[in-house]
């Protein structure tokens, strides 16, 4: 291996320089298309490198995009000026709103996608994106140099041995870095669905001094369809009413999904959980075969059988891949059995017994960094400009790898403009709370979004993503004229309704009474605002119309010249929320303005923590390698006590007295 | 790095002994320069942990001060948590003095009040609650405060905020897990159980809040005002209270203008004593601002003693039902009947209907022993009986459990619209943030433990 790794080292040995770049992505799934997209529409010359042209923006385990928490993330990544969202509208076959009846905070889209059109139109977008090079070849190694003891990227070195210098360098490598797949006895390396996995990244990584991890994940088996007797199982029709991801679409009255099938849900029987039982030792899991850290919010059958034994039965959904294919995919029979054990469990699954295997299930375990050796903007703290996103940090999941690569473009373009990097915190967005936990907390298996990892939860909806966000997304470059017209048009039509509602009331009298009368409400014998109407339980918008002759016209699309006067479907549903909510959100909203304090604390950047008295070794350790940049990101590093950042507040304090105020950080 | 600081730990007065600590990472140095162990025991600074050494104490001239016993803690396993030094030393202020002058001179500070405290909570020894609890121990005047703080260090009140926290954990992570994995679990959220689960969280914190007064009262004061007719002998009654002549006494009407205050301790309790003013509407503008605060002091008051004067008797008695309706309940009043060697007095006593009365004259004062009995049942009655429970007394926690009380309420009215669940589970977790912040705790993180490990999640 040479000692060499600088741009100029290797070319004074006569290295072949390729070609030069702002910035280049490494990897071509979720997290890296975002960003690769974003910096190329901003005006920076842009290479994407992919080891497998024809696998990019692939769904190698549940084609769907969202859920629960994914959900708003894509809503996020649409409202910022990503591109998931917009694709996913285009692909989708079923949609699902999950959660209707249990609150707007937990509201979550679903949707099954067709992954190979998909895919394909992915392709489409990155090959006509002008700025973009996509280019199919594997990045062995990086480029960089050393200077006063601060090390900068300079480009990659690809398998052939060329060099492709950059300004910056974006890692979305996912989960193919030194993978092996698992399934029973078998070992063997190769990334997900039979792709090849690249190997010699790992070690340029390991050179620069950074934290090499390994985690496992894993997914289940694909059937023909043929060989399942739907018949026997529970039908999951799609939703009738449907909204898409796209704050765009959602302005376009011809807005379809692509189509809306069925899915299909049945369950494992005791008989399963004894072909496990019976079979629990050949489990690469059990037997120690598997080196990485699974999730647990995914487990696999056998974690399910053992951890639960007393479950007599577990879900077992079965979702369409897309409209060409008669692949099936098993949502809940994640496995890594042997294949003979694969094939015994599903003959015990009611309607599955005569399942015919197209794929089968496998654990899969990679390489991956330490999220806490990056900081908040994403980039990798040791190297100036080097940027991670996506599996590479910890995440699952194609939306949070999605959200992450989005991110660490925007800031990488943020850096090479020389402008501040874009920092969303806990109380503005999903994304904030998902940089905040990987890179603060670190995390010790991958990562899952979960709504009730967000503290301000009733703030953070998918109904308001573009609200707290678009402005972001301007101000970085990625929205456009329309669009930010629409924009300001829908708040302002929204804001207007809402102090219509607080602002009008209904005159007591025998219409009102016969109204609340009609609805079970408490009697208003003095009348009552639309708005105190509209927080009662058994009121909801649309009922108030008997008692609001003068509300504005719901139709859609609105003329932007006709202004006041009409209001769509969606600002109607953002209007109730917003006021049927308002005590509970109020009581949110200062909870924030309590947690802000502690994340306006910021911490100069060259803090010494050494210098502080009554700071545990532990706390001195943690802080000075994650650098945090305020007290409240201090506050949630793991092994950081309470009493730790009562010391860190003293002495901020004793040093502010002391010294002349600092110069801002540059992430301020 | 911290400094090394030094004071007396023991009060001042005569004692047989006393104890001086240092604590610091300067304080084994210090000790080696003044202390000259016998021979048998090692120089201070190579004493390991909880050992002793008994040995002559010496100025930085050489002048032998006292021969005193030195006990060693060394850092981490001392009280601050840095390295600790006690001398146990022969009693009298002037040894006490001449030691801490020998230790200012050798480098020590002298330690602010409470600070050994806050080292030892800054150096993670303690969390907030004990820290809290060590500084009312200081504070302590009385045998009860003492109790109460003694209580609380030992973790009773931390103890009470973690079983209230694992109950909301609980409920949280039931109603989370519905609304997280509503892709794959198929059961709906039992409102029964949330409700019930509720109520009974609510109970507790109810139940915490009431002994709020009683806890007050034992960090603070029991609040004992007298009020009555002019005249009526209020600052004598007081002065037989306090067995000193506190107030000015004379035969004037309306001689208190202001109101006094006096401590004192009765039945174990830290009582703060309140002459006023005599009420009557007065031309004297400043008489009147007296009876405006007499009044005030009224409110304020755990106990209102209304001292009837026998020789006023309609007056009195119209006054005393006067004060009892602006008053209302919240205050409690026991009615004394002064001048009691008058032969009025007993038919005004007759005249009394609440069985709750008690007599006193300058000349019997003695009849005061029914005033202890007064008070510790007035006392009993600010609280419920807290068989196993907790009182609080600080004003933070007290702040936080209210606000656990509003959030949790708003909890158990939001299951009014099971639509809206997530409402339900951010007012939980505002609560669930409130009753954290009494120890500092974190949540998220445990939350999402929790939900893994109770429920079979995940496709």
């Amino acid at each position: 291996m040479t000692q060499l790794k600088s741009l100029q080292d290797r070319l004074n040995q006569g290295a072949y320089l390729a070609d030069s770049f702002d910035l280049i992505v490494v990897g071509a799934g979720h997290a890296g298309i975002e960003a690769a997209i974003a910096a190329a529409t901003l005006g920076f010359k842009t290479a994407l490198f992919t080891l497998h042209i024809d696998a990019l923006a692939n769904m190698p385990c549940n084609p769907n995009i969202g859920g629960t928490a994914k959900g708003q993330l894509v809503r996020e990544i649409d409202a910022l000026g990503g591109v998931m969202g917009k694709m996913a509208d285009r692909h989708t076959i079923q949609f699902r709103m999950l959660n209707r009846s249990k609150g707007p905070a937990v509201l979550s889209p679903r949707a099954q996608q067709d992954r190979w059109k998909y895919q394909a139109d992915m392709r489409k977008l990155l090959e006509n994106t002008a700025n973009l090079s996509l280019i199919q070849s594997e990045v062995t190694d990086l480029i960089w140099r050393e200077e006063e003891g601060k090390k900068k990227i300079e480009g990659v070195v690809n398998k052939l041995g060329s060099l492709y210098a950059a300004r910056k360098v974006i890692l979305a490598t996912g989960t193919f870095l030194r993978s092996k797949v698992i399934i029973g006895e078998a070992i063997y390396p190769s990334g997900p669905d039979g792709l090849s996995s690249a190997d010699q990244l790992s070690q340029a990584l390991r050179d620069m001094g950074l934290t090499i991890k390994r985690f496992k994940t894993g997914t289940p088996g694909r059937f023909h369809s043929r060989s399942l007797h739907f018949e026997e199982m529970t039908v999951q029709p799609a939703d009738t009413e449907i909204t898409p991801f796209s704050f765009d679409n959602e302005e376009d009255p011809d807005w379809r999904p692509l189509a809306s099938v069925d899915c299909y849900l049945t369950y494992s029987t005791p008989e399963s959980k004894r072909v496990i039982q019976d079979n629990i030792e050949r489990s690469p899991l059990y037997s120690g075969l598997v080196e990485g850290v699974g999730p647990r919010y995914c487990p696999s059958f056998e974690d399910k059988v053992v951890k639960f034994p007393q479950r007599e039965r577990h879900h077992v959904f079965l979702e369409p891949c897309g409209l060409d294919s008669v692949e099936i995919y098993a949502s809940g029979l994640s496995s890594s059995m042997p294949e003979d054990v694969q094939r015994e469990l599903v003959k015990t699954i009611p309607g599955m017994e005569n399942a015919e295997f197209i794929r089968f299930a496998y654990a899969i375990d990679y390489d991956l960094l330490d999220a806490r050796e990056v900081d908040l903007s994403l980039e990798v703290r040791a190297i100036e400009g080097l940027y991670a996103a996506g599996q590479i940090l910890g995440s699952s999941g194609y939306e949070e790898a999605a959200a992450t690569g989005l991110i660490a473009g925007i800031n990488a373009c943020q850096s090479l403009k020389g402008e501040e990097p874009i920092i969303l915190d806990r109380s503005q967005a999903y994304i904030g709370v998902l940089i905040d936990d990987l890179v603060s907390k670190g995390t010790e298996e991958p990562y899952r979004m979960m709504t009730s990892r967000a503290e301000y939860r009733l703030l953070l909806r998918q109904d308001n993503a573009d609200r707290r966000l678009t402005t972001i997304g301007r101000q970085v470059g990625l929205i456009s004229d329309a669009r930010w017209e629409r924009f300001q048009a829908k708040q302002k039509r929204i804001e207007d309704e809402r102090k219509r509602m607080e602002e009008t009331r209904v005159k007591p009298g025998p219409e009102l009474s016969a109204f609340l009368e009609k609805h079970n409400s408490a009697p208003a014998p003095n009348g009552v605002s639309l708005a105190d109407l509209l927080k009662r339980p058994e009121l909801n918008y649309r009922a108030l119309a008997a008692v609001d002759p003068g509300r504005p016209r719901i139709c859609w699309p609105v003329e932007a010249e006709a202004g006041a006067g009409f209001l769509s479907p969606v600002d109607c549903y953002n209007v109730e929320v917003e006021v049927k909510y308002a005590g509970y959100i109020r009581m949110e909203e200062e909870r924030i303005a309590h947690f802000r304090k502690m994340e306006k604390r910021l911490i100069p950047e060259d803090f010494d923590y050494n210098a502080i008295a009554g700071l545990k070794l532990e706390a001195k350790q943690k802080l000075t390698a994650q650098r945090p940049r305020s007290v409240g990101q201090a506050s949630r590093i793991s092994g950081i006590s309470p009493a730790d950042i009562s010391v860190l507040i003293l002495a901020l304090s004793q040093q502010a007295q002391a010294h002349e105020p600092k110069p801002p950080r540059k992430d301020q | 790095m911290f400094d090394t600081i030094a004071a007396a730990s023991t009060g001042p007065g005569l004692a047989a002994l006393g104890v001086i600590r240092l604590s610091g990472p300067e304080a084994a140095a210090i000790c080696d320069r003044l202390f000259k162990p016998n021979s048998r025991f090692p120089k201070p600074s190579l004493m390991p942990g909880y050992t002793m050494a008994y040995g002559s104490w010496r100025d930085l001239e050489g002048k032998e001060l006292d021969q005193l016993v030195l006990a060693a803690f060394r850092a981490p396993h001392s009280y601050t948590g840095e390295d600790l030094f006690e001398l146990s030393h022969h009693g009298g202020s002037q040894v006490r003095r001449s030691l801490l002058e020998s230790l200012y001179a050798a480098g020590a500070r002298p330690a602010e009040a409470g600070e050994f405290s806050k080292r030892a909570f800054l150096n993670g020894k303690m969390d907030l609650t004990e820290a809290e609890a060590v500084m009312d121990l200081i504070a302590a005047e009385t045998e009860r405060q003492q109790e109460l703080a003694l209580q609380e260090m030992s973790g009773s009140l931390a103890k009470a905020v973690a079983s209230l926290r694992s109950s909301l954990i609980n409920l949280l992570a039931t109603l989370e897990n519905t609304l997280e994995f509503s892709e794959e679990n198929v059961e709906e959220a039992d409102l029964t159980f949330l409700r019930q689960g509720l109520e009974k969280v609510l109970k507790q914190i109810n139940l915490t809040l009431a002994g709020w007064r009683q806890g007050k009262v034992l960090a603070d004061a029991f609040r004992v005002s007298i009020l009555g007719l002019p005249n009526a002998g209020k600052s004598s009654l007081l002065n037989s209270i306090l067995g000193e002549s506190r107030a000015i006494v004379s035969d004037i009407s309306g001689t208190t203008r202001d109101t006094l205050e006096a401590r004192v301790q009765i039945a174990g309790l830290p009582i703060l004593l309140t002459d006023t003013a005599g009420l009557r509407d007065s031309e004297d503008l400043i008489e009147r601002e007296g009876v405006s605060r007499a009044k005030a002091a009224a409110g304020q008051a755990d106990l209102v003693l209304w001292l009837h004067d026998p020789l006023q008797a309609e007056a009195s008695l119209k006054a005393v039902a006067e004060l009892r309706r602006e008053l209302g309940t919240e205050v409690q009043l026991c009615e004394v009947v002064g001048k009691c060697d008058l032969p009025q007095a007993e038919l005004l006593a007759r005249s009394l209907k609440t069985g709750r009365y008690i007599y006193w004259s300058k000349e019997e004062p003695a009849r005061l022993d029914d005033l202890r009995e007064v008070i510790a049942k007035a006392y009993a009655e600010l609280g419920p009986e807290h068989a196993g429970g907790v009182l609080i007394h600080n004003l933070r926690h007290k702040q936080l459990l209210d606000q656990a009380k509003v959030a949790l309420d708003l909890a158990l009215q939001s299951l009014a619209d099971p639509q809206a669940l997530d409402m339900t589970a951010a007012m939980i977790r505002n609560g669930l943030a409130s009753i954290s912040a009494i120890s500092q705790a974190e949540i998220s993180d445990q939350l999402v433990e929790e939900i893994f490990s109770r429920f079979c999640v995940g496709k």
